[in-house]
């Protein structure tokens, strides 16, 4: 996955009109880069069974 | 040592033993321990608000815990007695109404001592400058007690209530247990109305946090109005105890933690108990789901108040606060399917087996816990905790072993849903062959002599 950026992360922010200061940001950007990773490898390996098509391993 | 400080290692059922044979009155236990609180926790830091001595009458009995004080952890209501989840979003908060378990003690005719100490609303990384500092690990005091419910654990730990109250999201009432030396119980997933308390509704828990299981069967019993503390005693249990092997073997544990579990392990099979190996894809999956939840349900419950009252949340709290805003439904849903999925994986094996059997923490002290390595907002340190929390198996930290350093080292069972009464018996069946229960730390009079990073 592509790292997050903090500019990324404050137009994410904005779009949820969160209005966080640079602190914030840069204390958040890493968690949620590790969040955003979690999520989306949940959704692959965790897909509804009629849209898998390889058993996942560990 | 004067005969009224030993007051402070009676259990629960020793202290109500003595209520009704008359050697012990409600007002002189409640009386010492309040000494016992405004000697040592100036040191300790785990009291929040402790309560003025309460009207202890006994009029008509009600149980085992009628007239026995306890602690609760201070993100859970308490009906007329201030509660801050140690925040200073509710520093001057007295809620109207108990929250359901409150209710159920009460009712029990147990007493609140206290409210107790707790990382901000149960979730971030405690520091010097939260509205009531981190406490300190009774038994390492240069080490903070791991958390959410550290003042709980280092209360009971510390002979400053026999019992309290926790909330368990992730393994925040078994991990700090595990590592002040007490017994943590994290029930099935809606057996006790956890409703009330600062908490992820969907994988948090109302538990228990005693330093012995007849206890924690007790309050249980208080809790649920069933009978948990009579089945310890019944002839007929659990044998056949899976250890998910795999799962142990790649979080890489302390090596300390490793040779504890494998003596405990050996216990189990002296007691007779045949001690095999299962397999459960996924429970590292679950960990890191239970965690994804616990953010976006975090940022769901404080969303509001971190829009008007940001700065009065502590720095790493109104982060880890508002982190879930950035995840989205679809991350959401296939975290609560990862629940689903090893939900299923774990109930089939507890088909062949009675309970399963891993470490509590991987680690041993809080800040390890909170190293970049464990990424405590994805549930690293809470491998082997957290799992249990989205599938909704009752799990329990007993004490388990002692560290060369000297900190308590836990062991974890976990059992059907709803198997409570058997995890009990087995857990009570391994404290009873192991001496880590009779232990208790030395009193920590250490004034100014030992100072906390920030």
């Amino acid at each position: 996955m592509k790292q997050l950026s903090v500019a990324r992360l404050r137009q994410m922010a904005s779009s949820l009109d969160l209005d966080l200061n640079a602190e914030e940001l840069a204390g958040m950007r890493p968690m949620v880069q590790d969040l955003l990773e979690v999520g989306r490898r949940l959704r692959r390996d965790y897909a509804p069974r009629i849209y898998r098509r390889t058993r996942r391993s560990e | 040592m004067s005969p009224r400080e030993e007051l402070h290692l009676l259990t629960v059922a020793e202290a109500g033993r003595r209520f009704r044979d008359g050697s012990l009155t409600s007002s002189d236990y409640v009386s010492a321990l309040m000494e016992r609180i405004r000697r040592l926790d100036p040191q300790l830091r785990s009291v929040i608000t402790l309560t003025g001595p309460a009207d202890v009458e006994i009029v008509s009995w009600r149980g085992p815990l009628h007239g026995i004080p306890i602690g609760i952890k201070d993100s859970i209501a308490t009906a007329g007695i201030r509660t801050t989840a140690n925040s200073h979003v509710l520093a001057g908060w007295v809620p109207a109404e108990d929250a359901p378990a409150v209710a159920a003690v009460r009712a029990a005719g147990a007493i609140v001592l206290a409210k107790l100490n707790l990382n901000e609303f149960a979730w971030g990384i405690p520091s010097e400058d939260d509205l009531f500092p981190p406490p300190r690990n009774p038994w390492s005091p240069e080490h903070r007690a791991m958390g959410s419910s550290s003042g709980s654990a280092v209360a009971v730990a510390s002979g400053l209530c026999p019992a309290a109250l926790g909330t368990d999201a992730g393994g925040s009432v078994r991990q700090p247990a595990a590592n002040c030396g007490v017994v943590g119980l994290k029930p099935t997933h809606g057996l006790i109305d956890s409703s009330g308390t600062f908490a992820a509704p969907t994988i948090c828990e109302v538990g228990p946090i005693t330093r012995t299981i007849e206890d924690a069967a007790l309050l249980l019993d208080a809790l649920t109005g069933a009978p948990y503390a009579e089945s310890l005693l019944r002839p007929t249990r659990p044998t056949r105890i899976g250890v998910p092997r795999r799962h142990i073997e790649a979080a890489e544990s302390d090596r300390q933690i490793g040779t504890a579990f494998e003596d405990a392990l050996q216990v189990l099979r002296q007691l007779g108990m045949d001690v095999v190996e299962v397999d459960i894809d996924g429970l590292a999956d679950a960990a890191e789901a239970d965690f994804l939840i616990l953010n976006v349900e975090a940022f769901s419950l404080h969303e509001h108040t971190l829009r008007t009252r940001r700065a009065d949340y502590g720095q790493s709290s109104r982060l880890y606060h508002m982190q879930g805003a950035f995840l989205s439904a679809a991350d959401y849903v296939a975290a609560l399917r990862v629940g689903d999925v090893v939900r299923k994986r774990v109930d089939d094996v507890l088909s062949m087996v009675d309970v399963l059997a891993t470490p509590v923490v991987p680690v041993l002290t809080a800040e390890a816990a909170r190293s970049a390595k464990a990424q405590p907002h994805t549930g690293g340190a809470a491998i082997f905790t957290a799992p249990f929390n989205l599938t909704g198996h009752p799990a329990i930290s007993i004490p388990g072993g002692m560290s060369t350093e000297g900190i308590p080292i836990g062991f974890q069972l976990i059992g059907r849903a709803r198997g409570e009464a058997d995890l009990l018996w087995l857990a009570h069946q391994y404290e009873q062959a192991t001496p880590w229960h009779t232990m208790h730390p030395a009193d920590v009079e250490i004034a100014s002599s030992h100072s906390m990073g920030g």
